[in-house]
């Protein structure tokens, strides 16, 4: 069984359908991706799974346990964290106090049956692991993006979640830190996190992505390995261009 | 059957005004999204101008009518776009808010000035006459207000679907820059939406007067009626918002006709006819659907709110205690009487601290806290027990839990009508209840002891703080323990979680945080604080009447709060010496007794170019400055003694040791400043004479001012080009 299993999700805002009957698995150690065009649902899935937002239809289920009717916050407290693709930093703090933040509310709610196992880690030591020590005094707000992210990431790992979402981490990153931030990932998923990834970097998401799910105006187009993704014609006709393109 | 036509016809009516002014309410929320407290003042305003032409002048009704509605009433809301509120695009919600309950107090002191409040005005219906509809007389007047709401009702729906400034005014609301890139004019649309809210206000505000007395404060408050209505149409649907003000009316009307049948506890029940609307808002707040968690918007300044350290904050607290001595000696007794209501005041104000500054929530009741809070105490300490002030918070932070709940789910905004619906029901009934005669002890509760509370200031033992003298350093010393609770807060967790809930409450969330937990917890703490700020208050007037607590009262102090800097511990201390010693009082007596409010309501006006508050932005980084020169602030504070002492030995007048330790304080940043320019010339100087020949350094060459000729020729030379000649730099 899946550590979280999306089962026939349908997300309507209005007359328009951000979210067509889509089902998904995570896999507890591993990281999957999502992908697909702007627009595709990415981010609307992500608010499913996380509880901001109520879908029109489907189930999600994290460890076997239906969380469907529960408010966000009791989903985090089952063990899964997120960060933002239109960053969500607590811009008045520091880096250091927005990850004290959430490492205080993992002191105060988590149960260790709920969360990753191994004790949760000192805001120093994920400081560290992202690469943020620099600048852990700064506030927020005056960080250029690509740091942004790193401390929503660091944020979300501060509570040692069962599953990570990320929106979007690698962007606005250069080449020698997605190749950093790469390894960061595979080292988590290592140490059993199951991991679900939205990235437009293709590279990234081939390299480390031992699944991939691709949407498309909210339909689930395909889904497979790498190398099945990047073969299918569907996939490349309306993602990647079309098979002649690619050809060429 | 007779009699239920008659209320049901005069509710119907009712609601025909309510439906005007709530519809302009919820017109500029949805076009502008800015909730206007200040809509019923602007009302009352056009209300206050049409009795003035209509019956001091003696205009005929049209002329008058038309010259408030269609010339004052749009020069007023182009006015009130302009000046004020196009500055608080880009400004968080909170400031939004607090910039037109700034309006609302100025106004109601700009209309208390023009229009002296003591004479008795009336106004009349527009028309007088009725017609007989079988037994049931009609005035014409009814039909009149119901034939208005129609065409105000139709004329809404033309303008905002069938014309294009219509259309823009909706796509403004949604996304502002990209509705420019397709071409509307935002300008435009907001600037048509004040125009026409404030209209509509002035209508209702005229159709309503008849009603009510001529008078500045029950015209502005009818206002949270109107909220009620606008809460039912969940500030986005004008047919809602028609039915919302449909039943607010009826529900009004049928109260007055049908109360006074009740006979059981009806000297109990009185107080219910004007609090109908207030409980209709708080059922409303109840049933909303709880509103979607969303980001923060982009913000254009950023909030400051520093970490305070516990050195600073001890050496601020430290200086207040001490000034607080020495002014003692000083201030004649009458000025030290009424100024010992200060410490009062200032612990009210550091309530809001941490509710509005740090967590981003208003509340609009810290007032009514104090008020519960000063109940607790004169009936509990009467024999002047210092347990009674915690008994007062404890009682006060009870009731905040209680208010906060029901809004706890919803946005901001409904937290701040609901704390407003709540001061109005205590100030017009639960203050003004008469006694219970409890049945089973034969003993009698009365809550104001019908209308003034009597206060035993505190004692253990022998030691006492009866004294005006003592009871002032009493008070500073609470208020510097609070303060130092407050700067608790904000280094703890707690006050983390505060900002960081402000900030980003999806955040939050998805990081496992009860948010509605987390906004309790800190509206019942401020609650308590407020609460025993007001215990304070109470003893040091020895007696309170309800209207030391009143709702109006409260906003100065939330106002003076947000102008000081509503993160700053400082801002705290400012409102207590505005609002709490008499120095308007005294500089402005008779001539401009309503001097504080419009003060205030300026200062709050101008919050939307400075959302930091002065303290945060400008007062801080200028003393800051002044930690490098040691030597300024032992000459400054040497001079500052030396009046002090003048003063004592009566050398000097009191206003004198004032203003001069004004001037002195205030120029020791001016001082550091020249000294510091100094230094730096001496530093820089020598080294800036640029040893390539031209007047500066050539990299900074044209950034401070253009190129001149000289520097032009320099560097043709050295670049061994040919000179130009006659090239104007």
């Amino acid at each position: 069984m899946s550590l979280l299993e999306v089962q026939e999700v349908t997300v309507r805002f209005g007359g328009h359908t951000a979210l067509s009957s889509v089902s998904l698995d995570v896999e507890a150690g591993s990281i999957t991706g999502l992908i697909g065009p702007n627009g595709a649902g990415k981010t609307t899935m992500f608010n499913v799974i996380t509880g901001l937002q109520v879908p029109t239809k489907g189930s999600v289920q994290l460890g076997g346990k239906d969380v469907g009717g529960r408010l966000p916050y009791k989903r985090a407290r089952l063990g899964m964290a997120r960060t933002f693709q239109r960053l969500e930093l607590f811009g008045q703090l520091t880096v250091r106090e927005n990850i004290q933040v959430a490492g205080g509310l993992r002191k105060q709610w988590g149960k260790s049956g709920n969360m990753l196992d191994g004790p949760p880690p000192t805001v120093d030591e994920l400081l560290e692991r992202v690469g943020l020590t620099g600048v852990a005094d700064v506030r927020a707000d005056s960080l250029p993006t690509g740091q942004g992210r790193l401390v929503e990431l660091a944020r979300a790992l501060a509570i040692r979640p069962r599953l990570l979402l990320l929106d979007e981490p690698a962007s606005g990153q250069d080449e020698e830190e997605t190749k950093a931030f790469a390894s960061l990932l595979r080292s988590l998923a290592g140490e059993g996190m199951a991991i679900l990834l939205v990235e437009h970097d293709m590279e990234l998401v081939m390299q480390v992505c031992s699944k991939i799910y691709v949407l498309d105006f909210g339909q689930m187009m395909a889904s497979g390995t790498p190398a099945e993704v990047r073969a299918d014609a569907k996939v490349q006709a309306a993602y990647l261009g079309t098979a002649k393109e690619v050809a060429a | 059957m007779h009699e239920f036509l008659v209320y049901t016809i005069s509710g119907i009516t009712t609601a025909g005004i309510y439906a005007i002014t709530a519809s302009g309410l919820t017109l500029t929320y949805v076009t502008t999204g800015v909730f206007n407290f200040a809509h019923g003042a602007t009302g009352a305003f056009a209300a206050f101008a049409y009795w003035q032409m209509r019956f001091d002048w003696n205009w005929p009704a049209p002329i008058a009518l038309a010259v408030t509605l269609l010339i004052l009433a749009p020069a007023l809301g182009l006015g009130l776009e302009r000046v004020i509120m196009r500055r608080l695009e880009g400004t968080s919600d909170a400031t939004k808010l607090v910039v037109t309950v700034a309006v609302l107090v100025a106004t109601v002191g700009v209309i208390q000035t023009i229009w002296n409040p003591n004479e008795f005005r009336t106004t009349h219906e527009l028309f007088g006459d009725k017609f007989s509809l079988g037994s049931i007389d009609i005035p014409y007047n009814d039909v009149t207000v119901l034939i208005l709401a129609a065409l105000v009702a139709v004329g809404l729906r033309l303008l905002l679907y069938r014309t294009r400034l219509g259309v823009s005014m909706r796509a403004t609301v949604d996304d502002r820059s990209l509705a420019v890139m397709n071409g509307a004019r935002p300008d435009r649309a907001s600037q048509a939406s004040w125009i026409i809210g404030t209209q509509l206000a002035s209508l209702a505000g005229i159709l309503v007067a008849p009603k009510l007395n001529l008078a500045a404060l029950p015209l502005t408050l009818l206002i949270v009626n109107a909220y009620a209505a606008a809460m039912i149409g969940r500030l986005r649907s004008l047919p809602m918002t028609f039915v919302g003000a449909l039943i607010v009316g009826l529900a009004n009307d049928w109260v007055v006709g049908y109360l006074p049948k009740i006979k059981v506890g009806a000297q109990y029940l009185s107080g219910v006819r004007d609090v109908t609307p207030v409980a209709i808002l708080f059922l409303a707040v109840l049933l909303l659907r709880q509103t979607k968690l969303r980001g923060s918007a982009k913000q254009r300044t950023r909030e400051i709110s520093p970490t305070p350290t516990w050195g600073g904050s001890l050496v601020f607290v430290g200086l207040v205690i001490i000034a607080a001595i020495a002014a003692t000696p000083i201030l004649g007794p009458g000025d030290l009487f009424s100024s010992t209501k200060m410490w009062g005041v200032g612990i009210v104000a550091l309530s809001l601290i941490p509710l509005v500054g740090y967590a981003g929530r208003i509340s609009l009741c810290q007032l009514s806290f104090a008020g519960i809070g000063a109940v607790v105490v004169a009936h509990s300490g009467a024999n002047g027990a210092p347990a009674s002030l915690i008994l007062a918070a404890l009682v006060a932070a009870a009731v905040g839990a209680v208010i906060s709940l029901p809004a706890l789910r919803l946005s901001g905004i409904y937290l701040a009508l609901l704390t407003a619906a709540f001061a109005v029901t205590l100030d017009r009934w639960i203050f003004q209840l008469p006694a219970f005669n409890s049945i089973g002890k034969g003993k009698k509760f009365d809550l104001f002891e019908s209308g003034s509370l009597s206060f035993t200031r505190f004692g253990i033992g022998t030691f006492n703080v009866n004294s005006s003298k003592t009871y002032f350093v009493f008070g500073a010393v609470v208020f510097a323990l609070m303060a130092l609770v407050v700067v608790w807060v904000r280094r703890s967790m707690f006050g983390q979680r505060l900002l960081a809930l402000k900030e980003s409450p999806a955040a939050c969330e998805t990081l496992g945080m009860n948010p509605r937990m987390t906004t309790l917890a800190v509206f019942t703490l401020s609650a308590g604080m407020a609460g025993l700020g007001g215990g304070i208050y109470g003893a040091a007037l020895q007696t309170a009447t309800p209207d030391t607590f009143q709702f109006f009262a409260g906003l100065a102090i939330l106002l003076t709060v947000v102008v000081g800097g509503v993160s700053s511990i400082g801002s705290a201390l400012f409102s207590a010496i505005f609002l709490g010693m008499p120095i308007t009082t005294n500089l402005f007596s008779g001539s401009l007794t309503q001097a504080t409010s419009i003060l205030t309501g300026l200062g709050g006006i101008g919050l939307g170019n400075n959302p930091n508050g002065f303290i945060a932005a400008d007062l801080r980084p200028r003393f800051d400055a002044l930690r490098k020169f040691p030597a300024v602030i032992g000459v400054g504070v040497a001079l500052v003694g030396v009046l002090y002492l003048l003063r004592t030995q009566n050398a000097i007048g009191g206003w004198f040791l004032v203003i001069g330790s004004m001037v002195i304080i205030f120029g020791m940043p001016g001082v550091a400043d020249v000294l510091s320019a100094r230094a730096k010339k001496g530093l820089v100087g020598p080294s800036a004479v640029s040893s390539d020949g031209t007047t500066v350094p050539v990299e900074w060459l044209g950034i401070g001012e253009p190129v001149s000729a000289d520097d032009l020729l320099v560097l043709d030379r050295k670049l061994k080009l040919p000179e130009v000649t006659g090239v104007s730099a």
